[in-house]
């Protein structure tokens, strides 16, 4: 073999190991974009669900109540920093309010506004758990009233999402009250479950129908003699484990006029408030009477001085 | 007489390094990643079963409108098929730990190594659909569900791009 020829083939074999490493880099860039893009697109993903959530879509509330609306209330979400303070009250705060003040004294609490079951069945349980009706309606002022204590002293067992602030009707007694309503929240709990229907809207449409066992209890605890002959069926009611009950407001609506959501939840932490003194005097009774229903669970908050000093009045 | 060159395969002991198992994770820091972690997600795991069929109070989990371990795990969306969620990653995980252990590594069967990819991208297809649920159907989000989250999408990142770069069933050391 010659000189050139051997050239020749020493190009072909050089120019064979620049095609095949250029092939394999090729090769190595196209792997390394698919492990790439295969992990960047979950990212991706993620980020999307992140932004279109904290954006303010997508967000499906569930009704504890299980029922269908026939109209929808127009509820604006409850502001984060009103929910937070509704469901972080401090436990010093509770504990010096305690019992409350009676009424009438300003933010004073109803004498017998929880009202102990006479000749009480079992504890009425859901899955295991104590359960807790309520039944009111957004219109309702007394409702809007106690619905502030149900929220705080439940938030002690476990928590809401998907409140919603609403007013009072505008032509009823103690008319715009600020509130929270009830309809299409969710609440979860280890030791209770939190059944609620609002059964009309605040103009007085029909939003959520009364369930089944809505009405069983109320035929029997939302009559007499738990309330006055003639007022069957009044709002708010309120059954705890069919041991104790609400039928009615817990304090004077008025507690709560012309002010917004936000001072109502400010005030929540102010023991010497008025509203404090009336939505977590009222809190403590309530809690009380849930603790009596769950065994006294959990510890730290049926034993805590402000329940104490309310489970007495029960 | 040619030489006998060294075969350029990933994570190949290096000369005088000694062999057993200490040896082979020395030199096999990858595999050795995904053992971990894979260990890691177990002990979640295994945390989050107990804390489903008992108290159901997770050891610091923040419970407010935003973070709640207890609302996202007793949640509808936390059993699937009647098996709660925390169960089937329990299930994953010891899969996972099994399949990721040296002895995986080194099997010589491509069945072993294939599973551990589909099973990793099943496993991160699960995780999507876990995220999208705390956000948009239980509206909460539940930390240690997240840490398992995490753990799941750094396993997804090594094995996805061991199994694209080196292939899925890569030769390895004889055993």
């Amino acid at each position: 073999m010659g000189k050139a020829e051997r050239n020749r083939l020493q190009n072909a074999r050089e120019k064979i190991a620049a095609q095949q490493a250029a092939a394999k880099r090729a090769e190595t860039r196209r792997r390394a974009l698919i492990a790439g893009g295969s992990v960047l697109a979950v990212l991706v993903i993620v980020v999307v669900l992140v932004i279109v959530k904290t954006s303010g879509g997508g967000s499906a509330g569930k009704s504890s109540s299980g029922s269908t609306a026939a109209t929808a209330s127009a509820n604006t979400p409850v502001a984060t920093s009103v929910s937070q303070k509704i469901a972080s009250v401090p436990a010093a705060t509770l504990d010096k309010v305690g019992a409350g003040v009676a009424y009438p004294a300003a933010g004073g609490i109803y004498p017998n506004a929880i009202q102990t079951v006479k000749s009480p069945p079992a504890i009425l349980k859901s899955n295991g758990k104590a359960q807790v009706v309520y039944v009111g309606a957004d219109y309702c002022p007394y409702c809007a009233a106690e619905r502030w204590a149900l929220t705080v002293a439940l938030s002690r067992f476990g928590t809401f999402s998907n409140l919603s602030l609403i007013h009072s009707s505008s032509t009823d007694v103690y008319p715009n009250t600020p509130t929270l309503s009830f309809y299409k929240s969710s609440y979860t709990s280890k030791y209770v479950v939190f059944n609620t229907t609002e059964a009309q809207t605040v103009t007085h449409a029909t939003l959520q129908p009364l369930t089944a066992l809505d009405k069983t209890l109320m035929a029997t605890y939302d009559a007499p003699p738990y309330v006055p002959s003639g007022y069957n069926g009044s709002f708010p009611f309120v059954d705890f484990g069919n041991q104790y009950v609400i039928d009615g407001a817990s304090y004077n609506p008025q507690t709560l006029a012309k002010l917004t959501w936000q001072q109502v939840a400010a005030d929540l932490s102010n023991p010497n408030s008025t509203v404090a003194k009336a939505i977590d005097g009222t809190a403590n009774h309530i809690t009380a009477a849930i603790c009596k229903i769950t065994g006294g669970q959990p510890g730290n908050v049926c034993t805590s001085p402000g329940v104490t000093a309310a489970a007495g009045s029960i | 007489m040619a030489s006998q060159k060294q075969a350029a395969r990933p994570g190949k002991p290096a000369a005088g390094q000694g062999g057993g198992l200490a040896g082979y994770l020395a030199t096999h820091k990858f595999e050795l990643s995904t053992l971990l972690f894979s260990l890691a997600g177990l002990g979640v795991s295994i945390y989050m079963v107990i804390e489903h069929y008992t108290q159901n109070a997770y050891a610091g989990c923040p419970q407010n409108a935003t973070f709640n371990c207890a609302k996202v795990t007793t949640s509808p969306e936390s059993v699937i098929l009647g098996i709660p969620v925390a169960v089937l990653g329990l299930a994953f995980y010891l899969f996972m730990t099994g399949i990721n252990s040296p002895w995986g590594w080194r099997s010589k069967l491509p069945a072993v190594h294939w599973a551990r990819l589909a099973s990793i991208v099943v496993g991160i297809v699960f995780v999507l659909y876990l995220v999208y649920a705390e956000l948009f159907l239980i509206n909460a989000i539940c930390v240690y569900c997240t840490s398992v989250h995490i753990i799941t999408f750094i396993l997804f990142a090594l094995i996805v791009v061991q199994a694209t770069l080196y292939g899925v069933a890569p030769k390895r050391d004889a055993a």
